[in-house]
């Protein structure tokens, strides 16, 4: 009789117990937390860095323009009121054009130089608030009046734009921002401001 | 590990235990190699039930059903689920849950362009079915489509618009994949241009009006040099709209235009504002399905081997056509528009398929080549170590193993419609009643599909659709 070779078998079974196992195997999720201002690209898309940045840039170049100089000699001791419009959306992705307008709000309050004005959503709410207190629930040492809001002088509205140049697993795409302050009184733009960006996304056709 | 690698050992371990014992490893071997093969058949069973209830119109108990059984569809048809689960969910008009099944489904598209080696190399020694199923090109740009749609629907009108862009920057890097040159090649979606235009238009602003003018031109161009091998002329939204958009862009566009559709009449910019305009999409019968063919080859030896291939078969509906009717609730004159063909989507698949004939039928027989040389060196290994008796059980259970793993990817995204018709109707403003009669291919009414009461204001433009698979 030939001599056994179990080890073979051992192989083979060890082999198939290993399969199942990895087959069955499934780790949860890793969650790690991160410095909001980390900047993180995992798909190329837009994402909240460049939604930040961007707004932050803008904001910056909006405020050392001469149409705030202007304002400030010819009101003195009064800041501008602003008011942050619509944001239109025109590129490739689904952008949350939300998120980009607190970041435009969140920049212009904190230079401290203009003040602003809740957007239009937002005041329907103010409105009901103070419309409620008017019923005579509300004290009248803290009943706030109804005619008492502060008109916006300019309006800050833009767009985000995208230039796809695409072929299988890769592409460049050019962001383009573009913002405008235009006075309310004479429709006349006081200033434009565009930042650009500009990924290369490539996705590799093989792995192991 | 090959099937050649396990029949190695299950001979050597022959070789060291008795033969009974022997005989049982390599059944077992056999068995577990048939059981993860079966794996490899994919979501037919699902589809028994899928297919039926599609059919039937029983599009909610489909949806329900697809997600009970989403992991019957298996890892490696992921896609394919979310895909079925997201036609179901936009037939019975829940968009969200639409718009979050085809959004994992273009994601997932786009992981799997990355192709994974080791995965491709297990379909060159079991079957095209254990790699991951990745979408055929016009399949991809149909989740856009469907995406689109969803999002119309919801009169969110600027993330349609994103579709838009998405199938048009898609379509393009398709395109360039193709020589100049090269028939029946899928490089161009007219009638996916055509809804974009609308959807453009839609936008109402001027760089909207341009988007959509450019997307009208690259439809017409499509249905002239892509569409009329499937017998589909362009539908009568697009002379008209294209029109119209080109008057808006100037004399010079309008005179390009208007040299190809000289007597035709248009509506200006200025007049569809005091109107108002319904397109319905009459997303009609089920989509080819793909079939097993099974060619028997003989062997030098004088014995047979299966190979297997897809093909697709046409599933026959009753429903030809369709008529628009719109009745104002004051007044009596009813408003009718035809249904003209938009989109050949089952065309389309055959084509796709018979694109890739030669290629699917070269790595078959040298896979199926492989297999059988393996086999027979195994056998002779077997004989010559332990036997005639080693070598027969062998090649009896390695033919058996070439037969069951020999299968044919039949995956395609099945629960696609047949061809999608278009049609519009333009109406004074007003509270309307619209449904659609659906005719066979004589003309006879077949049923009526309501489409409810709509308030129609002037400028409006409204998007909707029906379903039948009858």
């Amino acid at each position: 009789m030939r001599r056994c070779k179990l080890g073979n078998l051992y192989k083979m079974l060890a082999l198939m117990v290993l399969t199942l196992l990895f087959a069955s195997c499934a780790s949860g999720p890793s969650v790690k937390r991160t410095d909001v201002d980390e900047t993180i690209d995992l798909s190329g898309r837009w994402n909240d860095t460049d939604s930040r940045l961007v707004a932050e840039e803008m904001i910056l170049d909006c405020l050392e323009r001469p149409w705030l100089e202007r304002y400030q000699t010819s009101h003195p001791g009064k800041a501008p009121t602003v008011i942050v419009a619509t944001v239109k959306n025109r590129s490739h992705e689904h952008i949350n054009t939300q998120v980009f307008i607190k970041n435009l709000e969140r920049a212009l309050i904190n230079s401290g130089r203009v003040q602003f004005v809740a957007s239009k959503d937002e005041r329907v709410e103010l409105r009901e608030e103070k419309a409620d207190q008017q019923y005579g629930f509300t004290s009248r040492e803290t009943q706030k009046s109804i005619s008492r809001e502060v008109g916006a002088d300019y309006m800050l509205q833009g767009s985000i734009n995208t230039i796809k140049d695409e072929i299988k697993g890769k592409y460049v795409i050019l962001y383009q921002v573009n913002l405008e302050l235009i006075e309310l009184e004479t429709h006349l733009k006081k200033w434009i401001g565009q930042k650009e960006i500009k990924k290369y996304v490539k996705r590799s056709r093989f792995t192991f | 590990m090959s099937g050649r690698d396990l029949m190695k050992i299950t001979i050597k371990t022959y070789q060291c235990l008795n033969r009974r014992l022997a005989f049982l490893v390599l059944l077992a071997v056999a068995g577990l190699l048939l059981t993860s093969l079966s794996g490899c058949a994919g979501p037919r069973k699902v589809y028994s039930t899928v297919d039926e209830l599609n059919a039937q119109g029983e599009f909610i108990l489909a949806r329900n059903y697809v997600e009970e059984h989403a992991k019957d569809y298996g890892k490696r048809n992921r896609l394919l689920y979310l895909l079925d689960r997201g036609m179901f969910a936009f037939s019975t008009g829940e968009f969200r849950e639409a718009i979050a099944s085809f959004t994992e489904a273009e994601e997932l598209m786009s992981e799997l362009y990355t192709i994974s080696l080791s995965q491709e190399a297990t379909t060159f020694v079991v079957n095209d079915n254990a790699a991951p199923y990745r979408g055929e090109d016009f399949e991809s740009v149909m989740v856009n489509l469907f995406l689109a749609l969803s999002y119309a629907n919801l009169s969110e009108i600027d993330e349609a618009l994103v579709e838009a862009r998405k199938v048009d920057s898609k379509l393009t890097a398709i395109n360039l994949q193709y020589a100049e040159n090269e028939e029946n090649a899928y490089r161009e979606d007219p009638f996916i241009r055509l809804l974009m235009g609308i959807l453009y238009e839609m936008g109402q602003t001027s760089t909207d009006l341009n988007d959509a003018y450019i997307s009208y031109s690259k439809a017409l161009q499509g249905y002239d040099s892509e569409y009329q091998r499937f017998g589909v002329s362009f539908p009568e939204p697009l002379v008209e709209n294209f029109l119209s958009v080109a008057s808006f862009m100037g004399r010079a566009e309008l005179r390009t235009v208007q040299q190809r559709f000289p007597s035709y009449r248009f509506a200006s910019q200025a007049d569809r504002k005091e109107m108002a305009e319904v397109y319905v999409l009459h997303l009609s019968g089920r989509t080819p399905i793909k079939q097993e063919n099974i060619i028997v080859v003989p062997t030098p030896d004088g014995q047979v081997v299966k190979v297997a291939f897809p093909s697709y078969e046409k599933i026959p509906g009753r429903i030809a056509g369709a008529r628009l009717h719109a009745l104002p609730e004051l007044g009596k004159q009813q408003f009718v528009a035809d249904f003209s063909v938009g989109e050949p989507i089952g065309g389309i698949a055959i084509e796709n398929l018979q694109n890739r004939r030669v290629r699917i039928y070269a790595k078959t027989l040298a896979r199926v080549t492989a297999k059988y040389l393996a086999v027979r060196k195994a056998q002779r290994e077997a004989a010559d170590q332990f036997g005639g008796w080693a070598g027969l059980l062998t090649k009896v259970t390695g033919d058996i193993l070439i037969f069951v793993s020999e299968q044919a990817d039949l995956r395609s995204w099945r629960t696609l419609p047949e061809e999608i018709l278009i049609s519009k109707v333009t109406l004074p403003p007003g509270s309307y009643q619209l449904w659609a009669e659906c005719l066979d291919a004589s003309g006879r009414f077949v049923e009526k599909v309501e489409l409810g009461r709509r308030e129609l204001k002037a400028g409006d433009k409204i998007l909707m659709q029906f379903r039948t698979t009858e």
